[in-house]
């Protein structure tokens, strides 16, 4: 993020007409006592009635001046705010767009959805609404401070030896509020993350009957957060009446010695009354004081928790000069990849070569490393040795986008966007796939049928992660999705297990069909790698066998196994044996 | 079906606002006796606030005037004296009054998690979370100044507002009438203003809710929108509701802020009618310097109560939205609940018996999912369900644990209607595993207890060591104190779902469901996880939904699930001697593998 002070650099026409804005109400508001001094001095004790007229009209005109005045500066300084906001959150959010599949494992989304939605809002009311209040704040109080020297200096002394009490007053608030913001900003995102974990896993907590437990575990959050804001009231409560009290105090000090004055006869009685209206205006600019410091104490305290955020390194990054395949034709490559993660081998020393157009099935152990491959694949992480070649580059010298456009991936753990069938088939190029081609797509992944079935067919909303749909149905949209990407390579991790036996077979025999494609594909069953022109069957973060279905069959090792018992002709054999027995 | 996304603004139910604001001021009168003490505090204060300008006027228009040097010295005594009771009372009131304002907040929020707890998946499915915890805690906060404002600010304000019109009109009604000539326009000009802002400001609170939900599903989907590329899309789509947030603010301020401009030209007009009726109507001599400059004072000290109140009506207005959508869920019934004379079901054999069930989404009445289906699964039987996608598998095991009831029939379990017993008591004795594994953040330990907190290190380590995912905890650095996340982090899909097992069996439930929820061990694993389940099964009645032939054929019982119920039920034996469905589905599968 570039320094608050760049955002707001773009406004600054802006910031000037509200700025002019409020030292002209400003300056109307100063000349409103001088006016009911005149009043007074003049009309009322010296009796120069023909002045009246002129004078009164003067405090209307000043009103409407105000009126006119005041509106400009809230309104420009309201859209400045929420505008400085806008830019903010944009480019947050790209910055947070771009950051690594890392960055998501360290900071869950309850976290990220805080920085930019809470945290922006406040920093845009400082640099908005508050900021500029803060500023009318100290012009009004410096040019006050200004026309109580022209009436009289002497008496000026009071306010000024109040002001900077009031001052160190509000420095001190803000010091405390600053921290405890801090907390109530991290509460703020457990609160967030609490709830966001409980909704997400909701299907969990009912299952369990957990949802007495989930309310209390809310309940110690909520609690705290109350405490939080308790101990911020405190803070307040601790210094704004102080603040109130030094004002009121400074009124009356003026009134009295101002008072002695004109017993004295160094003042007219129409200057004490101006002067004591001068005071009551200075009063409300230090009341608001201790407000201010509240919110841009608070607003700093989100801003560097912003900075901090979108300052973190991704992990992954594009080259500084991506070399440009002019065509990816989907050739992969493997050399030595190894990849530990945290201290902990999850691969070794991995070979493979896969030719365009070929298929690779990739079998093994849960945890055995299956997925690690295909996220190595798609650079969410970088491998810590060895390399991987799309077309004989090496993918750290590509762009990220180039990479992951020539990829589609189904991913085991299906997540579908709030939206309709035919954006979320969509997905990664809205703008060029017509309806005819997510059709295709969806025939392909046998998901036309179900889909034709819904209520406003390839145009109904499907909600956040697909819910509302079977977990079959929701695996073969997102297998719709990565077809239509029509990308030279396309990678299925277990993309089918929720299908049942004829879809899936089905969709398989669609996937074999079309060309011009390199596939991998992960699975738990054979029926899913067979066809393909090479398997292989990790165990201990390697590869153990290698072959085609034949081959691997013939050599009797896990692979062989796995069939046995998938076939159920170990099951068969065990009922044999008991029967036997 | 109603599905909101982040495009779509939320459909609200129209409520009279004063019904809102009845039901949120509900939530503060549980404090009556703080906020009488708040009230008691803030008369105080406000007292000192009105004597203020009567004390300057007295020391000038009698003191000063008469050059009684004493007396103006012993007036600013008294003033000191008073204004340090105004400083004890104005913190007393805060801390008191934001006590009060704190709890409430933390009631209503508890009150509506409480609530979101009890809904059905129906609510959950219809919108994005992103909405929902809108609600929980941003909705919630901004009510914060409403309720503090109201009792610290607003009574005030119209105390002072009454106060100062008092004291005017009894100092010289004449004058006060002149000053407060404006008031009925600027009221006039007020209600104009709001009954415009209003709209347009829940508007904005919409589109707030939108763009929300869209920075939430966006980051909960990151991986599919880098590895799709789709940043520039979803950078797009996020600019539209981050343009459509600021237009809609700025449509609102340009009508809101107009309120200034009233309050200042009132204002203005009332100071124009005080010196020029005062001094040309009822005449000067008539009125006294002293008590112009206290009339200029209360001008300005009734004007500016008048601007807050102003404001926050403002402020009223646009909470008020975020009090209606908080209560929009607290008033969305519970559709599954415990029935009034609801009775705990004593720990069960496990006979779950279905009679002429019959199932219909309510958002899709006419459409049965299942029709008039019976059967009765013995305890101890092992029911595998089958059949294409979208039959209704999940629809019966749905129906079993209460998470829909059912629209015609009933269902027993050991003969106890399933409405007739207490939600609690029957899931308690329920295992459910569903498609998706879900692990909360926290350690291993925790989330295999998730179901029962109470279970020894013994129990725990037995269960996990029954679906085999001992082992694997074991070799992770700190083994059963391992912390996990939402996501899983460093565990496969896999290993998750052998912690979900493990989390299922430590709860030691009566009846199993399992919902394909092995599809995504592989096969090794998976025969561990068999044995070690068929141990546990004993004396459980389950029903397994299940797209593998090993799984499907150690069942008691198949069940081929179709065209609203089931369409062949016996042993693996005589299905495939009946030579339908199943006989066609086993063969198919049976080539592929």
């Amino acid at each position: 993020m570039k320094p608050l002070v760049y955002y707001m650099k773009r406004y600054w026409h802006l910031y000037l007409l509200g700025f002019l804005g409020m030292i002209i109400s400003v300056g109307l508001d100063m000349m409103a006592p001088q006016i009911t001094r005149r009043i007074i001095d003049e009309v009322i004790l010296e009796g120069k009635t023909r002045l009246l007229l002129s004078l009164v009209l003067g405090l209307l005109g000043i009103g409407a001046g105000r009126a006119v005045f005041q509106y400009i500066k809230e309104f420009t300084y309201d859209y400045i705010g929420v505008s400085v906001g806008r830019d903010i959150r944009k480019d947050l959010f790209g910055i947070l767009q771009k950051m690594s599949v890392d960055f998501f494992d360290r900071h869950n989304t309850g976290e990220v959805m805080t920085r930019a939605k809470d945290d922006v809002d406040k920093v845009w009311m400082v640099t908005g609404f508050v900021g500029i209040l803060a500023v009318e704040a100290a012009v009004h109080t410096v040019m006050v401070l200004f026309f109580m020297v022209r009436l009289n200096p002497l008496l000026t002394l009071i306010p000024l030896v109040a002001l900077p009490l009031i001052g160190l007053c509000a420095v001190r608030m803000e010091k405390g509020l600053g921290k405890v913001y801090d907390k109530i900003s991290e509460e703020t995102a457990s609160l967030n993350t609490v709830a966001q974990e409980n909704l997400a896993g909701v299907r969990t907590v009912k299952a369990f009957a957990r949802e007495p437990y989930e309310i209390q575990k809310f309940g110690r959050h909520n609690r705290r957060f109350y405490e939080l804001n308790m101990k911020q009231a405190r803070i307040l409560a601790d210094h704004q009446p102080v603040v109130s009290f030094l004002g009121k105090s400074m009124l009356l000090g003026v009134v009295v010695a101002g008072g002695f004055q004109v017993m004295a006869g160094g003042m007219t009685l129409g200057d004490l009354g101006a002067f004591a209206e001068y005071a009551n205006n200075v009063i409300w600019p230090m009341e608001i004081l201790g407000w201010l410091s509240n919110d841009i104490a608070s607003a700093f305290a989100s801003w560097r928790k912003i900075r901090r955020i979108s300052q973190e390194k991704p992990e992954i990054e594009n080259p500084a000069h991506p070399v440009v395949l002019p065509e990816v034709k989907g050739e992969i490559r493997f050399e030595h990849v190894g990849f530990q993660r945290d201290g902990h081998e999850i691969l070794k020393d991995i070979n493979l070569v896969l030719k365009p157009g070929q298929t690779l099935g990739i079998m093994g152990m849960t945890g055995s490393g299956k997925t690690t491959l295909v996220n190595l694949l798609q650079r969410f992480y970088d491998v810590t040795e060895g390399r991987i070649l799309l077309d004989g580059v090496d993918i750290r010298d590509l762009s990220l986008s180039q990479l992951r456009a020539s990829e589609a991936v189904v991913m085991q753990e299906v997540f579908l966007f709030s939206d309709t069938v035919s954006e979320n088939v969509r997905t990664g190029r809205k703008e060029e796939l017509t309806m005819e081609t997510v059709e295709w797509a969806a025939r392909k992944a046998g998901a036309h049928r179900f889909i034709t079935g819904l209520s406003q067919q390839y145009d109904t909303m499907i909600g956040e992660r697909g819910v509302g749909l079977s977990g079959g149905q929701k695996q073969r949209i997102s297998i719709a999705r990565a077809i239509a990407k029509g990308t030279p390579l396309l990678i299925l991790d277990d993309a089918t297990s929720a299908l049942d036996m004829e879809t899936e077979g089905l969709v398989q025999n669609n996937l074999k069909e079309t060309r011009g494609c390199s596939k991998i594909i992960i699975g738990h069953r054979i029926s899913a790698v067979r066809h393909a022109d090479e398997i292989l069957v990790l165990r201990d973060h390697q590869v153990a066998e290698r072959g085609t279905h034949e081959e691997l069959l013939r050599r009797k090792g896990e692979y062989y196994r796995t069939w046995q018992v998938q076939s159920g002709q170990l099951s068969e054999r065990r009922e044999e044996e008991e029967a036997c027995r | 079906m109603q599905v909101n996304t982040s495009r779509q603004d939320e459909l609200q139910r129209e409520v009279p606002k004063s019904e809102t604001l009845a039901r949120l001021y509900k939530y503060m009168l549980r404090y009556k006796r703080t906020l009488a003490a708040v009230l008691a505090l803030v008369l105080v204060t406000l007292g000192v606030t009105l004597v203020t300008p009567l004390l300057i006027e007295q020391a000038v228009d009698v003191y000063v005037a008469e050059g009684n040097r004493r007396g103006l010295l012993l007036l600013g005594a008294a003033g000191l004296i008073l204004f340090l009771i105004f400083m004890a009372g104005t913190r007393g009131r805060m801390l008191l009054m934001e006590g009060v304002t704190n709890r409430v907040l933390e009631t209503i929020r508890q009150e509506l998690y409480t609530h979101i707890q009890t809904l059905s998946f129906h609510f959950f499915d219809s919108r994005p979370t992103g909405k929902i915890l809108a609600r929980v805690v941003g909705d919630v906060n901004s009510l914060k100044e409403m309720y503090s404002d109201s009792v610290t600010k607003l009574l005030p304000d119209l105390l002072t507002v009454t106060g100062v019109a008092v004291i005017m009109l009894a100092k010289n009604w004449k004058l006060a009438l002149a000053a407060l000539l404006t008031l009925p326009f600027m009221a006039a000009g007020m209600f104009l203003i709001q009954t415009k802002a209003h709209r347009l400001w829940q508007i904005y609170r919409k589109k707030n809710s939108n763009l929300n939900a869209f920075i939430h599903e966006n980051f909960s989907g990151i991986r599919i929108v880098q590895s799709f590329a789709a940043e520039k899309e979803a950078m797009k789509e996020f600019n539209e509701c981050n343009e459509a947030f600021r237009t809609s603010f700025i449509d609102a301020v340009r009508v809101a802020d107009l309120f200034s401009a009233l309050v200042e030209i009132t204002w203005g007009a009332g100071g124009f009618l005080l010196y020029f009726i005062g001094i040309r109507v009822i005449g000067a001599d008539q009125v006294g310097v002293g008590t112009f400059m206290a009339f200029s004072t209360y001008l300005g000290m009734f004007w500016s109560p008048v601007r807050n109140l102003a404001s926050f009506y403002n402020k009223i207005i646009t909470n008020l939205s975020a009090a209606e959508r908080i209560f929009d869920i607290m008033d969305t019934p519970a559709q599954i609940t415990d029935q009034p004379g609801a009775y705990p079901l004593p720990r069960v054999r496990g006979e779950v018996s279905f009679s002429n069930v019959s199932f219909a989404y309510t958002d899709e009445p006419e459409r049965l999912v299942l029709k008039d289906v019976s059967f009765t699964a013995k305890p101890g039987e092992t029911i595998a369900l089958v059949g294409p996608t979208g039959a209704g598998k999940t629809t019966i095991v749905n129906l079993i644990s209460r998470f829909y009831d059912v629209t015609s029939g009933e269902i027993r379990i050991d003969g106890h209607e399933l409405r007739q017993v207490t939600l609690e008591s029957l899931r308690r004795q329920m295992g459910v595993m569903t498609q998706d594994t879900f692990l909360f953040t926290g350690t291993i330990r925790e989330n295999i207890c998730y179901g029962r907190p109470d279970a020894t290190k013994e129990e725990m380590i037995a269960a996990a060591k029954a679906v085999n995912a001992h082992d694997f905890i074991m070799e992770l650095e700190q083994g059963y104190d391992t912390v996990v996340s939402e996501r899983g982090g460093q565990l496969s899909i896999g290993q998750r779902q052998l912690l979900a097992f493990a989390r299922t069996m430590v709860s030691d439930p009566r009846i199993l469901i399992l919902d394909e929820a092995t599809s995504s061990i592989d096969s090794h694993t998976e025969l561990l996880v068999q044995e070690g389940i068929q141990k546990l099964l004993e004396n459980r009645t389950s029903f397994v939904i299940a797209h593998r032939l090993s799984t499907i054929r150690g069942a008691d019982r198949i069940f081929y699930i179709d065209r609203q119920g089931i369409l062949e039920a016996g042993s693996h034996q005589e299905l495939m001697e009946k030579k339908g469905a199943y006989y066609r589905l086993y063969q198919s599968s049976r080539q592929e593998a």
